[in-house]
């Protein structure tokens, strides 16, 4: 009798919140591993072996198999130990492979006792011993090498700098069973995460010194994806990679400048400035590889890690076949669908879901379509504040309201959504608004985003069974990344508004065919702002009994911002992504700021040019945000000068 | 790392400071200083000092560099021990922080004969600092553990890091480190396991450090092709390739390489916790010799006993060793092995 009461109780809550549309974590759930005492996870690899059991690699230099990872009470054993921290895991015809810092290593249980006893060295690389010199790794190829990537070290002096002080540093390497070593790409920076999609190789990067924002890149053998410091070690080691120092900085400027007082100076970004580009470089070197989509720095994660594909055939639903990429510093998980236009890759990016108790380094699908995620955040801090974890991400078998995919047509963009949408919505033009930006491709770290145009939007076509929607607009940019918001719109039942409105999509190339025929298109625009909230009639409608309708509202004291007020500039801003009003994520709490006591005047000029040296509590430094616009930055200073 | 040259760097300020801090710069990074003073030491007898400073430091007493030049977070203290007769000594503290993820700091302390460790500097100057909490690695049963290996032949020699090595511990509190780039024993020593903490607090830097008194060796390979030619720097035309370990019923590792054409397997053991058996087996033989020790000065004290740098460590063979140059011992295989043992 008790149970049934209790699930009287559940629903009827469940009614009372309906007005609300539903969230990521409606749909896909955060379950912990219980994870036996004593063990430090810090998960460098994880992998799925053959038998259902789970391994993980962590910074401690452990392998453990998880034997029935799902169940409520998952056993570890300990497989290997005594690794140098290790970043990446795969199990191949009985072995594990795994990078650690300087080799690549196949692990072994000869005599069945269920431990290693053969730790072969398959290859060895050179390392300075600089603490940012880690490896990452392998991926297994299609003709069964192992891809590795190498970080850069950072300058003596010039500490702010990448440097390839060993032949492997900002490369992708190929390393072979009989310990051959191929050079495969160069141009990386951190290449924390490695992904194999049908055969071809893809990687992640984050923003720095020449990494304008992250990103995922399509690795051929050959490419150039943006960073110099691997370049030196071009020539001398037969790589494939033909584009030379020379050729590289005769086209940008490296800004190695000595100050007056003898030291060199760190390159700060400049605000009015003629600057560069990426892409620009590959139209003068064909090796050069722009991103498959950028991954716009704060807003989609600000240190992306591992790159896996949903192979889960829809058991981890409804997007079979598309890429999800990790975050550390955000603790959070994105969702792309890349689509091939002119036979290079390109594509959409959304948010797919946070709230994860620390960074999320490593993912793998468990046979049971669930994702399993292993988590550190190694000193660089984490939006979850844990330094470590391991969970499962589950879907309830519910289907979200998102955005499926999108794909670039000859006049703007083809979005397929989960559901039907509702059609007065979707043919309002004042539910979508669009814009396009793009990074600079300089020695600073980090980019703020710059020639950002607002798109107007000339039309919109909905088919016949509202699931598909053509969007049309004026002055798309190859090569730029489109951001369309579609707070607006609704679903054709509940009028829910979707999960993640915003995609951002990287148009490297614009596919050729027919644009849509002017008189096809729905030019309606009801003018009004997007609206943030569900029409009135609707929640009428989920709550017939009234519950939960919002009292008339008060009178609103008209100068006094609060969070509340000031968050829809917080998000925009990307403020949040790094930001809270009273908690230490990878920046300060605003309460803390407010304790500096800066004028509102100077808070807006450190929005503009950060000191990270004011806060060496905190590992990563902030970039500068030159984009905010002046009227914004005084009201979120405003802001966090109330709190004091 | 971060090495700088200090007759390059021109000097911003100078003068008295009142107190022992890091504040002395204006720069909460990129900043150099160097902080002379006097100690006086009130009676005779043996001094310990601790430092704590972000970045590359030095500590030099009497102008004796007691603490060498070493990079390391601002929550890791560091420490050397001196005989001191009572009276004044000079002390000189050389801090150089590139890193502006470090945060800033000096700590200062001394302890000696009758007084515990005493601090030295404003309280101020270590606020943002609280020393870390240490990450010991225990051998309680066999261990390994893999790591960079910051090494020195000799106390004045410049910090060389080993970046292919790895430690192995026995509940005996024998220990050693081995260089899987030479197929060497760069290190032995009795106590405690490692200290990991420089790997493992925070970002970390990779390495890890012996808890205990090393006997160094060295990092030079250990075998070679010719016993007459001066012993090879590195490994360049020999095709050294490392092979890893095998681990036996015990979790103690045999290493695996190959060098000059042959398969080397080198299996170190520990005897009864007082010495260190090594057993080298070639799959075949050459023209290969091993140099079993290497130091300032080899003697023969006895029969197949050899010492090494007055007394530091001994090595006994059975199968005929020669001492090259008087500070060489080098041996050949017999029957494709080289077998000796390290006593110290």
């Amino acid at each position: 009798m008790k149970v049934k009461i209790l699930g009287f109780l559940l629903m009827f809550s469940c009614l009372a919140w309906a007005q609300e549309s539903p969230k990521e974590e409606d749909y896909y759930k955060i379950v912990t591993l219980p994870v036996p005492e004593g063990i430090l996870l810090e998960v460098g690899g994880i992998t799925m072996m053959p038998n259902g059991s789970m391994a993980l690699a962590t910074r401690r230099g452990d392998i453990w198999v998880v034997e029935n990872p799902s169940s409520r009470n998952p056993y570890f054993r300990k497989f290997a130990s005594g690794l140098h921290e290790v970043l990446g895991l795969v199990y191949k015809d009985g072995s594990f492979y795994c990078a650690q810092r300087g080799e690549l290593t196949k692990l072994t249980d000869k005599n069945g006792d269920g431990k290693a006893d053969s730790y072969e060295t398959v290859h060895a690389w050179e390392v300075s011993g600089h603490y940012h010199e880690y490896s990452f790794g392998p991926k297994i190829a299609p003709d069964g090498g192992f891809f590795v990537s190498g970080n850069v070290a950072f300058g003596d002096e010039e500490w702010w700098r990448g440097e390839a002080r060993a032949k492997t540093r900002g490369s992708v390497f190929k390393i072979y069973e009989d310990g051959r070593y191929e050079p495969w790409a160069a141009g990386m920076r951190s290449p924390a995460g490695l992904g194999m999609i049908d055969g071809e190789l893809f990687y992640s990067d984050n923003q720095g010194d020449w990494m304008g924002s992250g990103g995922i890149w399509h690795l051929r053998k050959g490419v150039f994806v943006g960073h110099p410091a691997s370049l030196q070690w071009a020539s001398s080691q037969n790589s494939p990679v033909k584009l030379t120092e020379e050729q590289f900085f005769a086209e940008r400027d490296n800004r190695k400048v000595r100050g007056a007082n003898g030291y060199y100076i760190k390159p700060e970004n400049v605000v009015e400035e003629k600057f560069k580009m990426l892409y620009e470089l590959k139209e003068k070197y064909p090796m050069v590889q722009t991103p498959v989509v950028w991954l716009p720095h704060g807003i989609l994660g600000i240190s992306n890690s591992e790159i896996i594909r949903d192979e889960t055939n829809g058991d981890f639903g409804p997007f079979a076949g598309q890429v999800f990429i990790g975050d550390q510093g955000q603790s959070k998980i994105m969702r792309v669908f890349m689509e091939k236009v002119n036979g290079e890759f390109q594509g959409a990016a959304w948010d797919f879901r946070g709230g994860f108790q620390s960074g999320v380094m490593r993912m793998t699908f468990s046979p049971d379509g669930s994702m399993f995620v292993g988590e550190t955040n190694r000193g660089w801090g984490s939006a979850g504040d844990a330094n470590q974890g391991l969970q499962r991400l589950v879907w309830n078998g519910k289907v979200p309201f998102e955005m499926l995919t999108c794909k670039a047509m000859p006049d703007g963009f083809e979005i397929n959504f989960t559901m039907p949408v509702d059609r007065k919505s979707a043919e309002d033009l004042a539910s979508i608004a669009a814009s396009s930006f793009l990074y600079k491709h300089h020695p600073v770290y980090g980019s703020p985003p710059v020639n950002k145009q607002d798109l107007k939007i000339k039309g919109v076509k909905l088919s016949e069974d509202g699931k598909t929607l053509r969007v049309v607009l004026d002055g798309l940019r190859p090569f730029y990344i489109h951001e369309l918001n579609l707070e607006g719109i609704r679903s054709a039942t509940n009028s829910w508004s979707l999960v993640h409105p915003t995609v951002y999509y990287t148009l490297n190339a614009i596919p050729a065919g027919n644009k849509i025929a002017t008189s096809e298109l729905k030019t309606f625009d009801s003018g009004k702002a997007k609206a943030t909230v569900p029409s009135k009639a609707t929640k009428e409608l989920v709550s017939p009994d009234g519950k939960g309708k919002p009292t008339a509202a008060t009178t609103v004291k008209p100068a006094a911002v609060t969070f509340a007020t000031v968050k829809p500039l917080l998000q925009k801003h990307t403020c949040l992504a790094c930001h809270s009003e009273d908690k230490k994520v990878v920046g300060p709490a605003f309460k803390e700021i407010a304790k500096r006591k800066y004028s509102n005047e100077k808070i807006v000029q450190l929005i503009y040019n950060p000191k990270p040296e004011n806060w060496p509590d905190f590992a990563t430094p902030m970039a500068p945000m030159p984009q905010v616009p002046k009227k914004d930055a005084l009201t979120i200073a405003s802001y966090i000068n109330s709190l004091k | 790392m971060h090495d700088v040259d200090l007759s390059k760097i021109k000097i911003d300020e100078q003068g008295k400071t009142e107190d022992l801090t890091w504040e002395v710069t204006k720069k909460q990074n990129d900043y150099v200083f160097v902080i002379k003073g006097i100690y006086t030491a009130p009676v005779a007898g043996k001094y310990t000092f601790y430092t704590q400073l972000g970045g590359n430091s030095t500590l030099k007493i009497d102008n004796k560099e007691i603490l060498g030049n070493n990079w390391t977070v601002a929550s890791q203290q560091r420490q050397a021990s001196i005989d001191l007769p009572a009276g004044e000594h000079t002390f000189e503290i050389f801090n150089n922080k590139r890193d502006g993820w470090i945060k800033p700091a000096l700590g200062f302390w001394s302890e000696g004969p009758g007084f515990r460790s005493t601090s030295h500097h404003v309280v101020g100057s270590l606020i943002a600092s609280k020393p870390s909490d240490p990450i010991l690695v225990n051998a309680n049963t066999n261990t390994t553990l893999r790591s960079f290996i910051d090494y020195k032949k000799y106390s004045g020699d410049k910090n060389f890091r080993i970046v292919h090595a790895i430690s192995v511990g026995s509940p005996e509190g024998m220990h050693y480190t081995y260089d899987l780039d030479k197929g060497a024993i760069v290190q032995i020593w009795k106590g405690q396991f490692l200290d990991a903490t420089p790997m493992w607090e925070d970002r970390g830097d990779g390495s890890s450090r012996p808890l205990g008194s090393t006997t160094i060796l060295n990092h030079d390979l250990t075998l070679a092709g010719d016993a007459n030619a001066a012993w090879p720097k590195d490994t360049s035309k020999t095709g050294y390739k490392p092979l890893g370990y095998t681990m036996d019923e015990n979790d103690l590792p045999t290493f695996k390489y190959r060098i000059l054409g042959t398969e080397v397997q080198d299996k170190i053991r520990t005897v009864e916790g007082k010495q260190f058996n090594r057993e080298i087996s070639l799959s075949k033989s050459g023209n290969i010799v091993a140099r079993i020790a290497e130091g300032s000065k080899i003697e023969q004290v006895a029969e197949g006993l050899f010492a090494v740098d007055g007394k530091s460590y001994f090595i006994r063979i059975s199968s005929p060793a020669t001492i090259r140059n008087g500070n060489e011992l080098v041996a050949s295989p017999v029957d494709n092995k080289i077998i000796y043992s390290i006593i110290f």
